[in-house]
């Protein structure tokens, strides 16, 4: 009577095809000296009687469960005639890790396929005969609960052959495990000698203490090269079972094959980075246009508080410490909350969905050349749109150096927020040319971004191969992106917010201010007005304006008005009056946000309005075009924003947001200092 | 050196403490065998049980947080020393 075996992980169906193949003619008892249930029966095929065993569900002989311990003692010590592996057809991958296991044994075996039905309800389709192909022993398809494929078990049991081990450690492994299984007199002796070269011993193991010795000798000499063997050689498993079930396991036709088809689009090495760039510019101009009119309902929310202030009577310095100073400050990073909010929903989704994984690869040639993986393409798009989320976004980078390169290639790419002043200046200095003008400098911001990179490059030496795991396509859960993206946007406005409302306030005390009867403010722009003069900037005012820049590059026209043009004054505003005001802001920002998605394949426009065309004339009395060409270059790539040094001061720390700032005003220096020498030597 | 398997794969992922949850999103293999590949490298002293740095009720996605009713990872100096011996 042969002994048969049933072998598989936990919940496979084991119990379940033993009762219906013996019809339900089972004997319970309990496995010596243990409580695991062992379920036998005799049943008879045609002239043949066979003892059929169920061993306890197990995922790995070598786990460390009173079940793996009986299942491995049972293998070993008392060797089946025949192992009868039984898989879960729906986790084929999960489950060919014990078989290809169990295949080293040197016990005939069989596979069976179970719960196909199941499988099938899933879209999963398995190709008994590829497996067969595969793997070289017998494999029947069953549903034991139905009772389906019971005799061709049976019969497949009189076809069981000793495998072929199927796992190749690698050449010196291999010669290894030869050595120590030549010494070993047990069928299992492969199986035992990898356990062995693992650092696996049990009392039931039949090897004498000499081979141990002989192993962890073996073992110390192979450290070089595989590392810890037992991570080593469980690896090579689950490596060649996710390469078997890849070939034998076809998924659900239509989900499969629009995975293929996008997947053939985005891996494209062309089309993969054409389709990539075009969904980030239509992404990020999403949540731009999206998020703007947010940041107009900001702005109105702080005029109407300033507003109010005003009519509760809070009066004189106070009153405009409190609106100009910390209102004002605030408003400011709050006005970077639906910005970073929208950028950080893009980006997750980008993330979750499998999208950044394939972006990474498609762009890893690429953006190799500067020495950054492939994923940094994106923050440095982002950048385009807003700096500040775009350090963070650098988080996706595994490796903290290519994190800081990033991070200081970023604040050179030009953000919405410089697009208003290149304008202005491109217009009034550049009348017949001004979109060249800006263009230009874009790439030039672009430039001196990937110069940067590539210094960078030479600087930090070691760099890792990129590894890329493509997972497949999810959506994402919908509660965990906006959980994700509302935290990190809150982490924004506690890490950045005092950093920028104590830089708002310290502007505001050097405007208000005096020393000698000149406010600190003008004293500082004056001070400063020599190094300007390099770059054919010759008024206080303009450099003046450069203060609050640093603050925010959104001011910058403001300051500049205010400088040539004086302040605009807040005016009281009556509490029902402010709160339609609020309604109003709020309706608009709704529609703004409606009809965002229209806009975004819209082409940006360069209407310029007229309050600052008046502006425009008092500048073209003050600077010539080379001295213009300057300052925008000058504001192109000094520190973009207050905002964007914290964010770098809160990812890398002070001392790199500090350095950060240094090097941006010394390229923004000379470069400036540079182009207006160059200028004035071609135009006279 | 040696190609990359699940475990190094798992190892650089637990550089930010994940739960298994956040692993089975980022790794493609089946729930069942990254448990196995974590108790592996836990009873090994790659890695081990990581906890949050805020409390819950502070934390501002509670609602929508799967850390708390799972066991959060993360990597040891162990697990950081293999996997740069892998590179
Ligand atoms: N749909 C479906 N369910 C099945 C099939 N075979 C078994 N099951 C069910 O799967 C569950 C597990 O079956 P068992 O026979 O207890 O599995 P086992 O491998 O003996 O489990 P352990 O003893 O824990 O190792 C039971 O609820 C069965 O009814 C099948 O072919 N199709």
């Amino acid at each position: 009577m042969r002994r048969v075996v049933f072998v598989g992980n936990p919940n496979t169906g084991k119990s379940t095809l033993i009762s219906a193949l013996s019809g339900r003619r089972m004997e319970v008892a309990n496995w010596p000296g243990t409580t695991v249930e062992r379920i036998s029966a005799e049943v008879e095929a045609g002239s043949e009687t066979f003892r059929l065993v169920d061993l306890p569900g197990v995922y790995d002989l070598l786990d460390e469960s009173p079940d793996a311990e009986i299942t491995l003692r049972e293998l070993v010590e008392n060797p089946p005639d025949v192992i009868v592996n039984v898989l879960d057809a729906a986790h084929l991958e999960r489950d060919l890790h014990l078989t290809l296991e169990l295949m080293e044994m040197g016990i005939p075996m069989i596979l069976i396929l179970n719960m196909v039905d199941e499988a099938r309800r899933r879209g999963i389709e398995v190709l008994p005969s590829k497996i067969e192909e595969e793997l070289g022993i017998p494999v029947v398809e069953t549903v034991a609960v139905k009772g389906e494929g019971l005799d061709e078990l049976l019969s497949a049991i009189d076809r069981a052959a000793i495998p072929v081990p199927p796992v190749h450690y690698g050449k010196d492994v291999e010669v290894a495990i030869e050595e120590i299984a030549s010494k070993i007199s047990h069928p299992a002796r492969r199986w035992l000698a990898v356990a062995l070269l693992m650092g696996e011993e049990r009392d039931f193991f039949p090897v004498g203490a000499s081979l141990k010795e002989v192993a962890d000798v073996w073992r110390e000499r192979l450290r070089s090269e595989v590392g810890d063997s037992f991570l080593y050689m469980e690896g090579r498993r689950i490596s060649t079972a996710r390469g078997v079930a890849s070939r034998v396991v076809f998924r659900g036709k239509s989900r499969g094959m629009i995975q293929e088809k996008l997947d053939a689009l985005l891996m494209n090495p062309v089309a993969g980075p054409v389709a990539m760039l075009l969904f980030l510019i239509l992404a990020f101009r999403f949540a731009f246009f999206l998020s703007s009119p947010w940041v107009e309902f900001m702005g109105t929310l702080s005029r109407v508080l300033g507003g109010w202030l005003l009519t509760a009577g809070v009066d004189g310095m106070f009153a405009s410490f409190l609106i100009e100073g910390v209102i004002s400050g605030a408003g400011t990073v709050l006005s970077f909350a639906p910005v970073l909010f929208l950028f950080y929903l893009v980006l997750g989704f980008m993330e979750l969905s499998g999208i950044m994984a394939r972006m990474a690869f498609v762009l890893d040639t690429l953006m190799s050349f500067i020495g950054l993986p492939g994923k940094s393409f994106a923050p440095l798009m982002m950048a385009f749109g807003c700096n500040v989320p775009a350090i963070y976004a650098t988080r996706t980078l595994e490796n903290f150096r290519d994190r800081l390169k990033v991070a200081l290639m970023i604040p050179f790419m030009s953000c919405s927020a410089r697009l208003p002043v290149l304008v202005l200046f491109a217009a009034v200095f550049f009348p017949r040319n001004p979109v060249p003008v800006v263009l230009s400098l874009y790439l030039l911001g672009a430039m001196v971004a990937f110069i940067t990179g590539s210094l960078l490059k030479k600087l930090f030496r070691d760099e890792s191969p990129s590894i890329f795991e493509i997972p497949p396509y999810r959506m994402p859960d919908p509660g965990l992106l906006l959980g994700i993206s509302w935290s990190r946007t809150l982490e924004f406005i506690r890490g950045a917010g005092t950093i920028i409302v104590a830089g708002v306030v310290l502007v505001w005390f050097t405007m208000h201010m005096h020393l000698y009867g000149e406010s600190i403010y003008r004293l500082v722009s004056g001070g400063m007005l020599p190094l300007f003069r390099l770059m054919g900037v010759d008024d206080w005012r303009l450099v003046g304006a450069l203060i609050p820049g640093f603050v925010s590059k959104e001011v910058i026209i403001g300051a500049l008005a205010v400088g040539f043009q004086g302040a605009e004054h807040l005016s009281p505003i009556g509490f029902v009056e402010g709160l339609s005001m609020i309604r109003d802001a709020f309706l608009d920002a709704v529609k703004g946000s409606v009809e965002a998605p229209a806009l975004i394949f819209g082409i940006p426009g360069f209407r310029i309005p007229p309050v600052e065309l008046t502006l425009g004339a008092h500048l073209s009395k003050v600077l010539t075009p080379a001295g213009a060409l300057a300052y925008m270059v000058f504001v192109l790539l000094y520190t973009p924003c207050l905002a964007t040094v914290a964010a770098i001061k809160q990812e890398f720390g002070g001392r790199w947001a500090l350095l950060s700032i240094v090097y941006q005003m010394t390229v923004a220096f000379i470069l400036a200092v540079l182009f207006y020498k160059i200028a004035v030597l071609i135009h006279g | 050196m040696g190609e990359e398997d699940i475990f190094v794969w798992i190892l650089r992922a637990l550089r930010f403490p994940k739960d298994i949850d956040g692993l089975e999103r980022y790794l493609d293999f089946d729930r069942r065998t990254i448990e196995w590949a974590l108790e592996v490298l836990e009873r090994r002293g790659y890695i081990r049980p990581s906890k949050c740095e805020t409390t819950c009720s502070v934390c501002p996605i509670r609602d929508s947080c799967s850390f708390r009713k799972s066991k959060m990872w993360e990597i040891t100096r162990k697990g950081m020393e293999y996997l740069s011996s892998r590179k």
